[in-house]
Formats: structure tokens, sequence, C-alpha cells
């Protein structure tokens, strides 16, 4: 048997094979390939605690307004009654269409050849009052005087009348009705308008 | 490659596989799904907690205006009659003519427009009818303004003035009166 001198020698080639040993490398590449998640793993985890933390950090800031969010709200809905009530009560007192002054107002449109029979009133608005008069028109040629009038006042409803207070309604104007044309001096009539607040003072 | 090895490979290959399954299906999507729910319930709860303040700031600045306008009502409401309005106001409504010197027929109850009766819905508006016999045109205007002035919860819904056969000056007047007051129950 020849002499073994190269023995280390050999033993290190071995190690040398075993070191170059690819399941090694496998074994190495799949732990590290296993870690990878759990790594991700532990970061998505610390992101939802942080998630966690902020929401109940709102749900805690929630539940110290929330109570008096509810009791505000209450206070709202009673602010809300209290503000109607007085609005409707102030439009209530202070909206009055049918004033002293309307009497007045009306005076001024009435020509001084109607003798009024009838003069009514009503209140239709918060601003607005309609007017019906009922009156004989006296002059030489009452017929087409009366319609001159309501020309007269359907252009003073475009213009603007000259009354103080009050001013026409457009489109208010009803066209005259007459009632006996035997005489022509002295001819009744009826006719109706609107008269709106100025300013709704 | 030997058998050994093969067998050493597929296992670390199903390791590896089973851990991503574990990690993913157990730790990354849940917490992914939670983060996602959480992310919408912290939009919500801030959107509501912005509102909340809001609204509690917005009742807090109305607080001067809710004393003033409570005040107006409580006002107007010490000028309301408690008695039923058909025991009060006709004999009040003789009586305020009376003090101007006019007589009065005996008010009635009058029907009046909806919009001019429900005021809200602790107050309401009455009507009366009732007629003066013969007074001139300038006068009652003077009586009107003089009664609107006094009762500020009085005014006047309908006049009508129609030729008197007796006086050229004087003229019969028909006029209904609403009288704003509590409605029945209110304290």
């Amino acid at each position: 048997m020849p002499l073994k001198i190269n023995l280390i020698q050999n033993l290190q080639a071995e190690e040398r094979v075993k070191a170059r040993d690819p399941m090694k490398f496998i074994i190495a590449g799949a732990i590290g390939l296993g870690l990878l998640p759990l790594l991700y793993s532990a970061f998505v985890y610390y992101q939802k605690s942080e998630s966690d933390g902020l929401l109940a950090v709102q749900k805690s800031k929630w539940n110290n307004i929330e109570a008096e969010y509810k009791k505000r709200q209450e206070q709202e809905k009673i602010q809300s009654d209290i503000k109607d009530q007085a609005s409707k009560l102030d439009l209530s007192i202070n909206s009055r269409p049918l004033r002293a002054n309307v009497l007045n107002d009306i005076r001024k449109i009435i020509p001084d050849q109607v003798e009024l029979q009838r003069l009514k009133v009503t209140r239709i608005d918060n601003d607005t009052v309609q007017v019906s008069i009922t009156g004989i028109w006296q002059s030489d040629d009452a017929q087409r005087s009366i319609g001159q009038a309501y020309i007269r006042m359907k252009s003073d409803e475009q213009a603007g009348s000259k009354m103080d207070d009050y001013i026409l309604v457009k489109e208010s104007v009803k066209e005259p009705v007459l009632g006996n044309v035997d005489n022509p001096k002295n001819i009744n009539f009826d006719m109706s308008f609107q008269l709106k607040l100025k300013n709704n003072n | 490659m030997d058998k050994e090895q093969i067998q050493k490979i597929v296992i670390a290959v199903i390791g590896v596989i089973v851990a991503y399954y574990v990690c993913f299906s157990m730790i990354i999507w849940p917490a992914q799904m939670k983060m996602e729910s959480n992310a919408k319930a912290v939009e919500k709860l801030q959107k509501e907690i912005r509102t909340a303040e809001s609204k509690i700031n917005q009742v807090k600045l109305a607080e001067n205006e809710q004393d003033a306008n409570g005040k107006m009502v409580e006002y107007f409401k010490s000028l309301m009659p408690n008695e039923p309005p058909k025991t009060f106001y006709p004999p009040e409504i003789n009586k305020i003519f009376k003090d101007q010197n006019v007589q009065i027929s005996q008010p009635l109850v009058s029907s009046i427009p909806a919009n001019f009766s429900d005021i809200t819905g602790d107050f309401a508006r009455y009507g009366w009818v009732f007629g003066i016999g013969e007074i001139t045109y300038h006068d009652f205007g003077r009586l009107q303004a003089e009664i609107e002035n006094k009762n500020s919860l009085w005014e006047f819904a309908e006049i009508e003035i129609t030729a008197n056969p007796t006086s050229e000056e004087k003229h019969s007047v028909k006029m209904v009166m609403g009288t704003l007051g509590k409605k029945e129950g209110v304290q």
C-alpha cells in the first residue's frame, strides 16, 4: 500500500465539495424567503396598531362631545321653534296692509266725478289689499269717461301711481263692469284693483 | 441530485408556500382589511366630529338671539288674554270703540282666511265682524288709526263702507277685525 501523505488535502477537498453543496443554498434561500412575509407581517401589524390607536382617539373624542352635541341639537330645535314663533308674530303684528292711510290713498285715485256707493277693502296678503268699488259716474259722456279712467289706472299700474303709501299691483286693475247705461250722464259701475304697501312698511 | 436532495427541495418549497399562506391569510390580509375599515371609520368619525363641533358653536352663538326671541314671544304672550276669545274680545272691542265715542253693533265671530288666521302652533288670529251705523270717511280713518296704534295685536282685515240713504257725509261701515291671541290650551 502506498503511503498516504495528502490525507489533510483530501479532507479539505471533501470539505470544499460539501461547502459548495447546492442543498445548503436552497435551504438557506428557503429560510430567507420564509422570513420575508414574517417581516412584512410585522410591519403590517405595526401599521394596524397605529390605525387602531387613531380610531380609538377619534372614538374617545366623539364620546366626549356626543352628549353635548345631542344637547345642542335639542337646543337648536328649541331655538328654531322660538325663532319661527317670533318671526311669525313679528310679521303678523307689523304687516298691516289695511291701515288707515289706505283710505287716504284710495281717495286720491277715485276721480271727482265718481259718487261712491260702496267701497270694500280686504286684506289679501301681508302687504296687499283688494279694493272693490261701486259708484255712479256723473259727467256728460260718463260711459267713455269710465273707460278713460280705466286706461289711466292701467297706465298708473305700469308707471307707478301717485299714492303716498301704496302702489297699484300690476295686472290687478279689472275692467269696469257697467250697470244701467240708459242715462249717458249717470252710469253705475263696479271696479276692482289691488294695492300693495310701498317697501312693506 | 439524489432522491434525498429532491425531497429536501420539495419540503423547502412547501415550507415557503405554507409560510406565505399563513402570513398572508392570517396576518397581512386581515390586518389590511381592518386598516381599511379603520380608515373609513376614522373618516366618518372625523366628519361627525367636525359637524358636531360646528353645530355646537353655531347653537352657542345663537343663544343671544334665542334669548331675545324668547323675550319677544313672552312679551306678546303677556299682552294676550287668558280667557277664551269668545268671552274676552266682544266686550273688549265694544269698550275700545266706546272710548272713541263710537257705537258699534255686537261683534260676532267671523271666519277669516287661513293665511291670515294661522300664525304659529301656539297663536292664531280670531275674526270679529261688526258695524258702525253712521260715521264720516275721515272720522273713520282717524278712528282706525287710533285703534291700530293702541292695540298692537288688533288688525283690520276688511272694511266695507256703503252710502247712507239718510246722510251724504255719514256712511255705514261694516268691518272685520282680526285679533291675535293664544290658541286654546296655550298658557
